[in-house]
């Protein structure tokens, strides 16, 4: 979730993906969901490895502003 | 070596994790992997220690030690090779943690996120230090794994490989969280993207350690989870039910997170349960609560560590495994007792340094508990780090300080410097604080006036200066303190307006508090702690009914006050309410055991209800926090003789003879103290005098004063030189001794009209003048008072002057007899010279 999503891309994500919260106990693993992360290393590990034979490429930072970059510079040189 | 009860042990850390949130969580059928650790095992509260700040906390947990002991003592610490600061290291940590002993002991231990933990120490199995799960770089970069986050070296592949970046998490991680986040504008509200570092840390924490579990034979592990406490500081104000204050925007899309962070903590839970298999022993704890109710703050102090006044005191205790009973509660409990319980599971011994207890009460079957004078001093590889990457980060700043003063080495720049500086008071800001958690104020008192001296400025300082000279009876001095406040600060506000009515109550201005504590009321009518104090001034002037309501409030606004429920117990017993005064007693130790006030309580009240035993047993608790007071082993050893239990009452008896006893020669001014003070030297009593005052004519022996006695009605902090040993101080001053120690009390006797004589003569020596009235009166009348403030003391001996020149040696047998010290009788007569006895007003 580094990159923000805009506004127009988020109208999709509502509360229809999971209509109870009873989703959250859905079989473990399950692809992509909290279920992995909470089965942990073996899960991790395939999903990882999944993720990379489907071509997957990490999502791209979104660029910083110019104050904040500024910013962070003046950070840096402090 | 007793039998062990347990082959592996999985300790888990939740930071501030709640039963207050747990419950209805549970109850709801949503943390079915705790429910089952509930139900098969022991539960209870987690006392928390002052102050409540995590990486004190959980290396009190891993040691069973106070933070005075382990060293860490804050969230940062001087970094001995920038000159600024760093965040605090595993390297600080003075003493051995649990799984230090456990690796002596043959026992293969793995360790993950501790905190703190970094770098890894080189122990049996596997270490994943605190500065593992910090994606540092965008997804990107490279996010190369910090040197000396993993032992062994050669593992460090596979736990880069396990790391889970946030830029990884997809809306199928956040909406369970967030289910509305699609209506986040994220150009301008931040909070999706710090959830998602939030979840995306613990869960990469999580993957290390099931990593481990999955592939590793192990014997002890012990895993740190620190997202509750992250979801807490950044989500709580959020939670329902939606606080005054909080914008309906973000409490409709924040609303469900924190119970969302507790829902996927349950179901790393149950893989962590699956994994260890059911022959292990399972405990998860909490470092401390987190307010989710009307107790949350309106605001966050701007100060370090502010955030730590969300936290309650109380964190959770859970434990399930072979010989742990099932589905019960334990009371009690302290973090400090975490590590004495894990070793007694262990059949292995707890070290008489560790401050903390096994809690046997979690077993079917109470083990033997063994005891050491210490693990410290132990031989042997128990994966320490080597001697010189262990630091203690303080010396080394002050020996960075002198090199730079030197001039070998270049001075930090103001910025570094001005933090260093900070970091260093705040440190020692927080063990003055663990000081006073341990009631040892005097050991707090240097420090905070030290940092008060040099920051005037700071109000917390000069707060908690006041606290402490307040509990250590130093009225004038907490006032004086306040005043510094008070030249600081534009505004009244309700905790100082609260400490203020404190201290009129220390000086019995009952009424005076009052206005105090109405005013505070008025500001702040749910501040913690006014309302108990309220009942306290009113047990106090002796209205019962007033002081019940008091409580009886305080209760109200919160139920788990320990000192509200140790109040209402006084109440109950001032109504002859026994059993209830009794059963509110038994709350209050049931949720801070270690307040031996309300263990007294409860003694007190047992007795009233003809069980002597258990009250026996309570009074046993109360000598044990808080040893060396007489009263208490005279009370027991009656308690004994009812009891017909011979052995114990001699015991109690025995312990009355405290090594801390002061013992005061008092009297009129020229009544023979000075000679007094001699013989006590000459029985090998140690004296406190500074020799100001030097012999002369009038005393050529000397005069053995001390000179901070003479302000003892401003300043009482001195009284713990006085500890185990002898010292003047003259009648008129007795009544502003502390009420914090053991005394014993000579009083000399001496005609009142030779008394004045002695004086003038003395006054004539020295060229001075004295009262131009007559003071056999007045002197009379504060002999007679203070004669009164001592038959309220339980050890005073009298001693007739004339007579004991008289009679020497007779005198000293009875003087040596009253100190019990039969040995010193002749040293004692040895000392007496009757040509000394010039002023006589009798043959």
């Amino acid at each position: 979730m580094s990159r923000p999503l805009k506004p127009e891309e988020q109208p999709k994500l509502t509360t229809q993906h999971y209509e109870s919260y009873e989703d959250f106990y859905r079989d473990i693993p399950i692809e992509g969901s909290l279920g992995i992360l909470a089965y942990g290393a073996s899960a991790v590990l395939a999903w990882k490895k999944k993720r990379q034979e489907n071509g997957w490429v990490p999502p791209m930072p979104v660029p910083e502003k110019p104050r904040e970059k500024k910013l962070k510079k003046d950070a840096e040189n402090e | 070596m007793s039998e062990p009860k347990s082959k592996k042990v999985l300790l888990i850390g939740w930071d501030a994790a709640d039963w207050k949130i747990i419950n209805p969580l549970m109850d709801a059928g949503h943390m079915p992997a705790l429910e089952s650790l509930v139900n098969g095992g022991a539960i209870g509260n987690l006392a928390t220690l002052d102050p409540p700040m995590s990486p004190m906390l959980w290396t009190s947990i891993a040691t069973g030690m106070h933070a005075d002991k382990h060293g860490i003592v804050n969230f940062t610490e001087p970094s001995p090779h920038s000159g600024g600061i760093r965040p605090v290291m595993g390297t600080s940590r003075k003493t051995k943690a649990i799984w230090n002993i456990l690796q002596q002991n043959g026992k293969k231990c793995h360790v993950v996120g501790w905190w703190p933990s970094h770098p890894a120490e080189p122990i049996n199995g596997i270490m994943v230090s605190n500065f593992y799960q910090r994606a540092h770089a965008p997804i990107t970069m490279p996010w190369p794994l910090p040197a000396g986050t993993v032992h062994p070296p050669e593992k460090m592949p596979i736990f880069d490989l396990l790391r889970i970046h946030p830029a990884e998490l997809t809306e199928a991680h956040i909406l369970p969280f967030v289910p509305n986040a699609a209506e986040v504008d994220q150009e301008k509200d931040k909070h999706l993207e710090s959830l998602a570092k939030i979840i995306a840390d613990c869960s990469t924490v999580h993957a290390a350690a099931t990593w481990i579990l999955e592939n590793e034979s192990w014997d002890f592990m012990a895993v740190y989870y620190d997202a509750i406490d992250h979801f807490g500081h950044g989500f709580m104000n959020f939670h329902p039910p939606k606080m005054r204050g909080v914008h309906k925007r973000p409490f409709h899309l924040y609303n469900n997170v924190v119970t969302a962070g507790y829902r996927f903590h349950d179901m790393m839970l149950g893989r962590l349960l699956q994994l260890a298999g059911e022959d292990a022993t399972v405990i998860l704890v909490s470092d401390h609560g987190f307010h989710s109710d009307h107790l949350r703050p309106k605001g966050i102090p701007k100060e370090p560590a502010g955030p730590a006044h969300q936290h309650r005191p109380y964190g959770i205790f859970a434990m399930k495994g072979p010989g742990v009973i099932k589905d019960e509660r334990i009371y009690g409990a302290c973090l400090l007792d975490v590590t004495p319980t894990i070793l007694s599971l262990y059949g292995l011994p707890v070290g008489i340094d560790m401050d903390g207890k096994p809690l046997v009460q979690v077993f079917e079957q109470p083990p033997g508990i063994e005891t050491i004078p210490s693990w410290e001093t132990v031989e042997g590889d128990c994966g320490r780090y080597p001697a010189d990457i262990k630091t203690d980060p303080y010396a080394e700043q002050e020996a960075m300080a002198q090199l730079v003063a030197l001039g070998y080495v270049e001075a930090p720049d103001e910025k570094d410097q001005k933090t260093l500086e900070r970091t260093i008071n705040e440190s020692q800001f927080f063990l003055a604080r663990v000081h006073m958690n341990k009631s040892h104020y005097a050991d707090a008192l240097p420090i905070l006036e030290k940092l008060h001296r040099e920051n005037p400025d700071q109000i917390r300082y000069a707060f908690q200066l006041a606290r402490c000279h307040q509990n250590l009876g130093n009225v004038y001095q907490a006032k004086e303190a306040v005043k510094s406040i008070l030249e600081h600060e534009d505004k009244e506000y309700p905790q100082l307006t609260l400490l203020r009515g404190t201290l009129a109550l220390a000086d019995n201005l009952y009424h005076q508090a009052l206005e105090y504590f109405e005013q505070a009321e008025k500001s702040d009518p749910r501040l913690p702690s006014l309302h108990q104090q309220l009942g306290l001034t009113y047990l106090r002037m002796n209205k019962i009914d007033e002081a019940e309501r008091a409580y009886l409030k305080a209760l109200e606004i919160d139920p788990e006050s320990t000192i509200a429920q140790n109040g209402i117990s006084q109440v109950y017993y001032r109504q002859k309410r026994f059993e209830d005064a009794a059963m509110s007693a038994l709350n209050a130790v049931s949720l801070t055991y270690h307040y031996p006030m309300a263990h007294y309580n409860l003694a007190r009240a047992l007795i009233k209800l003809k069980d002597f035993e258990r009250a026996a047993q309570a009074l046993e608790v109360v000598l044990t926090i808080q040893p060396g007071q007489k009263r208490l082993h005279r009370m027991l050893a009656r308690l004994y003789r009812i009891l017909n239990d011979r052995e114990k009452m001699a015991e109690g008896i025995s312990k009355n003879q405290g090594e801390r006893m002061i013992t005061i020669v008092t009297g009129l001014p020229r009544s023979g103290t000075s000679l007094m003070m001699q013989m006590l030297e000459a029985a090998g009593i140690p004296i406190l005098t500074d020799s100001v005052r030097a012999a002369d004519e009038s005393n050529p022996r000397g005069y053995y004063e001390f000179e901070k006695v003479k302000s003892l009605q401003k300043d009482q902090s001195w009284i713990q030189e006085a500890d185990g040993k002898a010292v003047k101080i003259i009648v008129q001053l007795l009544p502003f001794l502390p009420g914090n120690r053991d005394y014993r009390f000579i009083l000399m006797n001496r005609p009142i009209a030779e008394v004045i004589q002695s004086q003038h003569k003395m006054l004539e020596r020295l060229g001075r003048t004295g009262a131009s009235i007559p003071l056999e009166g007045i002197f009379a009348q504060q002999l007679s008072r203070a004669e009164q403030w001592l038959s309220g003391q339980s050890e005073v001996f009298e001693i007739d002057f004339h007579a004991l020149l008289k009679e020497p040696q007779e005198q000293a047998s009875r003087i040596a007899s009253f100190l019990k010290m039969p040995e010193s009788t002749i040293a004692m007569s040895q000392v007496i010279d009757p040509t000394l006895w010039r002023e006589r007003t009798v043959p």
